[in-house]
């Protein structure tokens, strides 16, 4: 197995660092030479994915509820939107990351920790599911991207990337390995939290699909 | 490193971890520490991801048992239950002089049902090894064979685009890999444990070649060279048209030869008598059409192993 970098072209490291935000996990906006402001998401959607992307988002805040202070209704989508087509993720990896995303907040909500003990990064849902999403990566694809390319799409430093991978892999307790057969027929099951009821899902995204959100195709 | 464990003497490297022989301090049980140095800006390796999620899940008296991780910033320790030996090294010690012995047939015999059985497990639990090889097959003073290393293993049942054709050692690795599939499953460990079985026969192996080129070339010596009719779809395989072109200008006969006598050769290198069983199940194995390959549980069941699954309960 190999670490690889994505062809698709993502924001170079040096814009992101040199950029004024901080924390420069998407969404944001990159400034071109030409002074014209490209804003990488709020393209039009299949309802589909829309529909996926705010499932996400309500697990993202509903299973964080206790631990973040910011609790906006809508703080992930330009992210999730983003970080995900940057990173080439299909459905299979998101729906995986969901399911580690989920799995951690429910320990913790279970071991009733004292938010304060958690550390800082741990009360942030970006954070804790992009670690998910390197994790749903490197168990599914032979090869991965390395760390300084996931360094490229988030914006965050390696250093950090890989704290956060350890802690999420030490909550999870290694348990990585789903039945990949049945995991996107689980999605149900993964969003009942938010949708008590029968969830009504639109047209099917396949399986293998890579989001890509600026070309409004799919890519295969 | 914990202080719970002793660190004791180096067993060798693996490919991608040191492993030593350690001390559980606490209950005096020897195990293996298998420790891999980590690079704070480049994360986990999947490597090490993979194996360790992967044989939490597979509890099995053939596969070498992980008992738990320590994961530090700059090193992650993986304790695995100790076994003595491995197959390479145990037949390594059976050479005399220059000349590589084979193991007494009964012994093949007792290790191949063990290692169908590891595998058919795994198999069953929708996981592929993808590196079997005498190295990674481990064993004990009471004759317990177990899968030792999950280091290129991965799930399957899931889209083959996220597959890599570069996995198996070199001689163990099956044709169709070789010649460039994605699309490989359970198949691909079932070649090298037919390569693993011709070898603990001759103490040779099977297929020693030094590049992809030639290992297909060793390979459709003496398996004969596949076509449309002996593995419909061959030809669609990326690496076909190059690797038929280029056996058959080396030999120009080939094609029309059927493959070699397995058995007679097999015979050369072997003390005791083989019987047609033994290379019955041999061919099974070696189907070059992954397709016709016996699956692991169906090796087990092959009249070879009779008086395993025929052995009264009580």
């Amino acid at each position: 197995m190999q670490h690889i970098s994505p062809d698709t072209n993502i924001p170079s490291r040096d814009n992101l660092i040199h950029s004024h935000l901080a924390y420069q996990t998407p969404p944001y906006e990159v400034s071109l030479d030409n002074g014209i402001k490209r804003t990488p998401v709020g393209r039009k959607r299949s309802n589909s994915l829309s529909d996926l992307l705010n499932k996400i988002n309500k697990l993202m805040m509903i299973c964080t509820r206790n631990f973040q202070k910011d609790k906006k209704t809508n703080p992930n989508i330009k992210f999730l939107t983003e970080v995900l087509r940057r990173s080439k993720s299909n459905k299979l990896i998101t729906i995986l990351s969901c399911q580690y995303f989920k799995k951690i907040y429910q320990n913790l909500n279970e071991s009733n920790i004292n938010p304060g003990e958690l550390p800082q990064f741990a009360k942030c849902s970006k954070r804790i599911f992009l670690s998910c999403l390197i994790l749903s990566h490197k168990f599914i694809n032979d090869n991965t991207f390395s760390m300084r390319t996931w360094s490229s799409i988030s914006g965050l430093n390696s250093k950090d990337l890989s704290t956060m991978e350890r802690w999420c892999l030490t909550k999870l307790d290694y348990n990585l390995a789903w039945d990949l057969n049945k995991l996107v027929d689980s999605e149900t099951d993964l969003f009942e939290i938010i949708q008590p009821t029968k969830i009504v899902v639109g047209k099917r995204i396949r399986d293998n699909e890579i989001y890509d959100m600026n070309k409004k195709t799919k890519i295969y | 490193m914990s202080s719970q464990f002793k660190q004791l003497e180096k067993l060798g490297n693996g490919t991608y971890a040191t492993v030593y022989k350690g001390l559980n301090k606490t209950t005096g049980v020897y195990v293996a520490l298998k420790e891999v140095k980590l690079d704070s800006e480049e994360g986990t390796p999947s490597t090490a991801i993979r194996e360790i999620s992967l044989m939490k899940e597979l509890k099995h008296e053939n596969i070498v048992r992980l008992y738990d991780v320590i994961h530090t910033e700059n090193k992650l320790t993986l304790v695995f239950e100790y076994m003595d030996n491995d197959l390479k090294k145990y037949m390594d010690s059976l050479t005399v002089g220059n000349s590589p012995q084979g193991l007494e047939l009964h012994l093949v015999k007792y290790f191949q049902w063990q290692l169908l059985e590891g595998l058919a497990f795994c198999h069953a639990n929708k996981i592929l090894n993808r590196d079997l090889k005498p190295q990674n097959l481990l064993i004990n003073k009471k004759g317990q064979l177990k899968l030792g290393d999950f280091g290129l293993a991965r799930a399957f049942g899931i889209p083959v685009n996220t597959f890599s054709s570069e996995v198996v050692t070199l001689w163990y690795r099956a044709p169709d890999v070789l010649m460039g599939s994605r699309t490989y499953t359970t198949s691909i460990d079932i070649w090298s444990c037919g390569c693993i079985l011709a070898e603990m026969i001759t103490g040779k192996p099977l297929f020693p070649g030094t590049n992809d080129e030639e290992q297909l070339k060793l390979i459709f010596e003496m398996m004969g060279m596949p076509t449309e009719a002996t593995w419909p779809g061959v030809s669609q395989l990326p690496k076909y048209a190059a690797s038929s072109a280029s056996f058959q200008q080396q030999h120009p006969n080939a094609a029309l030869q059927g493959p070699k006598d397995l058995k007679e050769l097999l015979q050369v290198n072997c003390k005791e008598k083989l019987d047609d069983v033994v290379i019955n199940l041999l061919h099974g194995l070696l189907q070059l059409n992954p397709d016709m390959r016996l699956s692991a549980k169906q090796a087990l069941h092959h009249t070879w192993f009779a008086e395993y699954y025929q052995r009264p309960t009580n």
